[in-house]
């Protein structure tokens, strides 16, 4: 594993010059995008300020009927809709003009960064790490986890990462999956969107072979409840038979639901609990399940890993080291958990 | 339901209110005695599986005995005693206590001669012995994890037997507190790469 010192002299010696030419590229587009706003803005106070002191009446925005006993609104008290269509049409091209204009240009810097920075920094981290920034996890694979059950109505992903390190293959990429929610309040029809999870989903191929499926969660009702959040633990419909293990620590920290008991055991064993303690301390929050004879390990993150910011220095040691954190959190995983002991039958 | 104790001044309603707490205590009995067999049950799986796992370590000794036995000139002694051990172990004829001394010999004698591997290196390099002995730590592994299963249900078993207020009908329903299994201080101890492959 590199050592922070080891990032410092790759970042001083083959990022900062990628970084410092797209850095001016980047000033040279938040400039366009200000001159841009600012003249939008002008030409907006300019056709307002127009609109207060016109002496021209206003006209309606709907042709008034000639019916003598109109009983609407009078002619005064309509907005003054010239000048108001006026607004809303500088404010559309502003909108147009930045959504066509500006967004491939941000879009463009952003693909440049994950091409030219990211992709350096995941060979940094190992030579033989594959990156690509367009794909990701699967649904199907998410889903096939079993760590989370609940609908999915939108799923995200991107920046994924495959190799091999020693004899363990993974793959992790960034995963956003949200639930719709509609609620009808009076007339309105409201959509929120609520996420279920948002950080890196990792697989890994295991080292031991296996037949059923084994899902390792976080503990929230052992925690809050103790004893009786046991017993709401073994109601749950959605997961499998409940698994008690010997480890107390571990098992206030998560639930394991299985089909096997005997082979959740064999698969957590109690040195694996200790090592998924130890991730537990780097990453919290994080959930695991065995299925297939791989392990599927998902890691919360709030930030947005990976991503180019617009109005922000790009030059910012402390944003990529963070980047970097995150890339060895996940492939130091392998070696986190002993994956690459190879001393059963699964070679 | 709350309904039907709203009123109390009817017969009916009388007889429901003084039988309400017979029909709790009933109800919570079935739920009691469903859990005590549940576990029970479940104690009774994971036994199931340990001689499970054991016979498939059993299975592989012969193997084994054959594979090593043509490089191993001095534990020749060891291997026959272990062949011998099986045969005994498989034959179905021993008691508990018996079987479980059976069990501890042929694995300590097992374990010497992975210990005895490590001075033939021709041996070591032997890709079925190499095969054999994953194996042979995947088999132990397993016994393991189906023994720690085992102790697992039992506790659950005898937290269900000594918790109260289930333990009131544990008692009735003829259900006695069992006992885990010892597990052996070697077989606590993670299995080592290096030791076991020298690298």
């Amino acid at each position: 594993m590199k050592s922070d010192s080891e990032f410092r002299a790759f970042y001083h010696a083959d990022l900062l010059p990628v970084l410092e030419s797209l850095e001016a590229e980047r000033k040279k587009l938040v400039k366009m995008i200000y001159i841009f706003g600012w003249a939008i803005a002008a030409v907006l106070m300019i056709a307002i300020a127009g609109s207060f002191f016109s002496d021209e009446p206003a006209r309606p925005l709907v042709q008034q009927s000639p019916d003598q006993n109109y009983s609407g609104p009078q002619q005064e008290e309509l907005q003054s809709p010239g000048s108001f269509n006026v607004i809303i049409l500088i404010a559309a091209i502003g909108g147009l003009g930045y959504y066509f204009w500006f967004t491939p240009k941000t879009k463009d810097l952003k693909r440049r960064f994950k091409e030219e920075v990211i992709s350096k920094m995941v060979t940094f981290v190992d030579a033989s790490l594959r990156y690509q920034p367009n794909n990701g996890i699967n649904q199907g694979e998410y889903e096939r986890s079993k760590i989370f059950v609940q609908q999915v109505d939108r799923f995200m992903c991107d920046d994924l990462v495959t190799g091999k390190l020693g004899e363990t293959a993974i793959r992790f990429s960034k995963i956003h999956t949200q639930r719709k929610e509609q609620s009808s309040g009076g007339d309105e029809k409201r959509t929120k969107w609520y996420t279920l999870f948002k950080g890196i989903f990792l697989i890994a191929d295991f080292n031991k072979h296996f037949q059923g499926q084994t899902v390792v969660l976080t503990d929230e009702a052992e925690s809050v409840f103790g004893s009786l959040g046991t017993m709401f633990q073994k109601l749950n419909q959605s997961r499998d038979t409940l698994i008690k293990l010997e480890d107390p620590e571990f098992e206030k920290a998560f639930a394991v639901y299985g089909t096997d008991a005997v082979e959740a055991h064999y698969i957590l064993s109690p040195a694996l609990m200790q090592r998924i303690m130890e991730l537990r301390k780097k990453s919290s929050g994080v959930q695991l399940s065995f299925i297939d004879s791989r392990v599927f390990i998902a890691i919360p993150i709030k930030e947005n890993l990976f991503e180019a910011p617009i109005f922000n220095s790009l030059l910012n040691y402390l944003m990529l080291s963070k980047y970097n954190d995150y890339l060895l959190l996940a492939t130091g995983i392998v070696e986190d958990l002993n994956l690459n002991t190879r001393i059963w039958t699964k070679v | 339901m709350f309904t039907i104790f709203k009123d109390v001044s009817t017969p009916s309603g009388m007889y429901l209110l003084i039988l309400a707490p017979f029909i709790i205590i009933g109800l919570f009995a079935i739920l009691t005695y469903n859990n005590l067999i549940g576990s029970r049950n479940a104690v009774e799986t994971a036994f199931g599986s340990i001689d499970a796992m054991l016979k498939k370590r059993y299975d592989l000794i012969p193997n084994m005995v054959e594979t090593v036995k043509s490089y191993m000139n001095h534990e020749k002694e060891t291997l026959s005693q272990i062949t011998s051990m099986r045969t005994k172990a498989v034959s179905g004829n021993l008691s508990s206590d018996e079987k479980v001394d059976v069990e501890n010999k042929l694995s300590g004698m097992m374990r010497n001669v992975m210990v005895a591997v490590e001075s033939y290196p021709e041996l070591k390099a032997n890709d079925q012995f190499l095969m054999l002995q994953r194996s042979w730590n995947e088999a132990e592994e397993q016994i393991s994890a189906a023994r720690r299963a085992y102790n697992s249900a039992v506790t659950q078993y005898n937290n269900a037997v000594e918790k109260f207020p289930s333990n009131l009908f544990a008692s009735a329903f003829g259900h006695k507190r069992k006992h885990v299994l010892e597990i052996a201080e070697a077989e606590r101890q993670n299995i080592s790469a290096k030791a076991l492959f020298g690298n």
